[in-house]
């Protein structure tokens, strides 16, 4: 535990040094930061979590490092803080834990980057567009939860690839459950007549 | 003294009362045109050629690529004449606003251009004229790509039915001064 204090203040040391709160992707900081110290043996760089038990350690990391706490280094407390925070927005969504995951293992998705599976391309632009044309609620509602599914089904092979160790396949399905959440968020915000624009 | 308190007051109401007069004009606006240029504001909220061209027309060529760092779709159709120029043009694109500014631009921009001149435009002249940030620069790449794909697209189909798209170059070398002449002739489909 003592270890992990200790890498806390040199990252919030290190913080004051630059203007922006920078964490580097260089280590497995996420996962070490929620699971350090816990009962729970997660293997780190697991792309299976347990949202109950991330959720669980979460809670009990803040409740451990609350600046309001009597006793606690304030500054320290409210940056360990963020930092369990940002721990745990990324490691809870899939999509971004595994970009988060790629990253620790130095495989960047780059905007310079261009997509070959032309089949992934057509299929989401039919979805797009068939969201596009949707006339009702109910549409638009099957639709989400056919993208749901496919979401689900992704997140699975996604978990796989990285039990495999097979970088490769999972930098590409990482692609696609970006495609597939990004139609998530334009059929959630769908109004009738009005277009869609994501933001990002 | 008083007169401090006097204005102090009178800010108070100024702020408190006009806030539902103020809204519409203060709030809307800023937001956005501080992330975005005024011109990529121009081409998102309105996007020319937005639309679709019979994908399965000879003469029709697309181009679907999409940004897999942000999860965008970009489909571009170019419908080319029979003297070879792009005649008209349409795009659909699903994603931030600086990606359907980029596009929307550059179906105003190849109108009426040759494929080869059509092909030469680069992502740097769209990110140029729409001042696009660093950090939106592959919105304008992909509207590169896009081009250029439905450009392949649309020669790949005359070839395939062998068509005379290619064009042919008349040389003929002069006898008696040497001198070369060169008589292109466009690919008519």
């Amino acid at each position: 535990m003592k270890v992990f204090s200790i890498n806390l203040r040199n990252i919030s040391r290190f913080s004051t040094s630059t203007t922006k709160f920078y964490i580097p992707l260089c280590d497995s900081k996420y996962y070490s930061v929620l699971f350090q110290g816990s009962d729970t043996s997660t293997p780190p760089h697991a792309f299976n979590l347990s949202n109950t038990t991330l959720k669980q350690n979460y809670l009990s990391k803040q409740k451990q490092f609350h600046p309001d706490k009597p006793n606690i280094d304030h500054d320290y407390a409210l940056q360990t803080s963020s930092l369990i925070n940002k721990a745990y927005e990324t490691l809870l969504h899939p999509l971004s834990r595994a970009v988060y995951l790629l990253e620790l293992n130095g495989i960047e998705i780059a905007e310079s980057d261009s997509i070959h599976d032309s089949t992934l391309l057509m299929d989401m632009l039919e979805l797009r567009e068939q969201l596009e044309d949707a006339q009702s609620e109910e549409e638009v509602t099957q639709l989400r939860h056919d993208n749901g599914q496919s979401i689900q089904q992704t997140t699975h092979l996604l978990s796989q690839a990285f039990e495999n160790n097979d970088l490769e396949s999972a930098k590409n399905l990482t692609i696609k459950l970006r495609y597939l959440c990004n139609l998530d968020v334009a059929a959630r915000d769908w109004q009738p007549g009005a277009p869609v624009v994501i933001q990002h | 003294m008083f007169t401090n308190v006097l204005r102090s007051s009178t800010r108070i109401a100024s702020v408190a009362r006009p806030a539902i007069q103020l809204q519409p004009r203060t709030l809307a606006a800023p937001s956005t045109a501080r992330l975005y240029h005024e011109r990529v504001m121009d081409h998102y909220s309105n996007p020319r050629n937005v639309g679709s061209l019979n994908k399965n027309d000879m003469d029709v060529g697309t181009g679907v690529v999409g940004a897999p760092a942000c999860g965008d779709v970009m489909k571009l159709q170019i419908m080319v004449d029979d003297k070879g120029l792009i005649s008209d043009v349409k795009f659909k694109t699903f994603g931030c606003g600086s990606a359907i500014a980029s596009s929307s631009f550059m179906t105003e921009r190849v109108r009426g251009l040759t494929l080869d001149e059509a092909g030469a435009i680069k992502n740097t002249d769209i990110a140029r004229e729409l001042s696009l940030p660093p950090v939106k620069l592959h919105c304008s790449m992909l509207a590169e790509d896009a081009i250029r794909s439905a450009i392949r697209n649309y020669k790949s189909k005359a070839q395939e039915r062998g068509g005379s798209f290619t064009g042919s170059i008349d040389v003929a070398q002069s006898v008696s001064t040497g001198e070369t002449t060169a008589d292109p002739k466009p690919g008519v489909v």
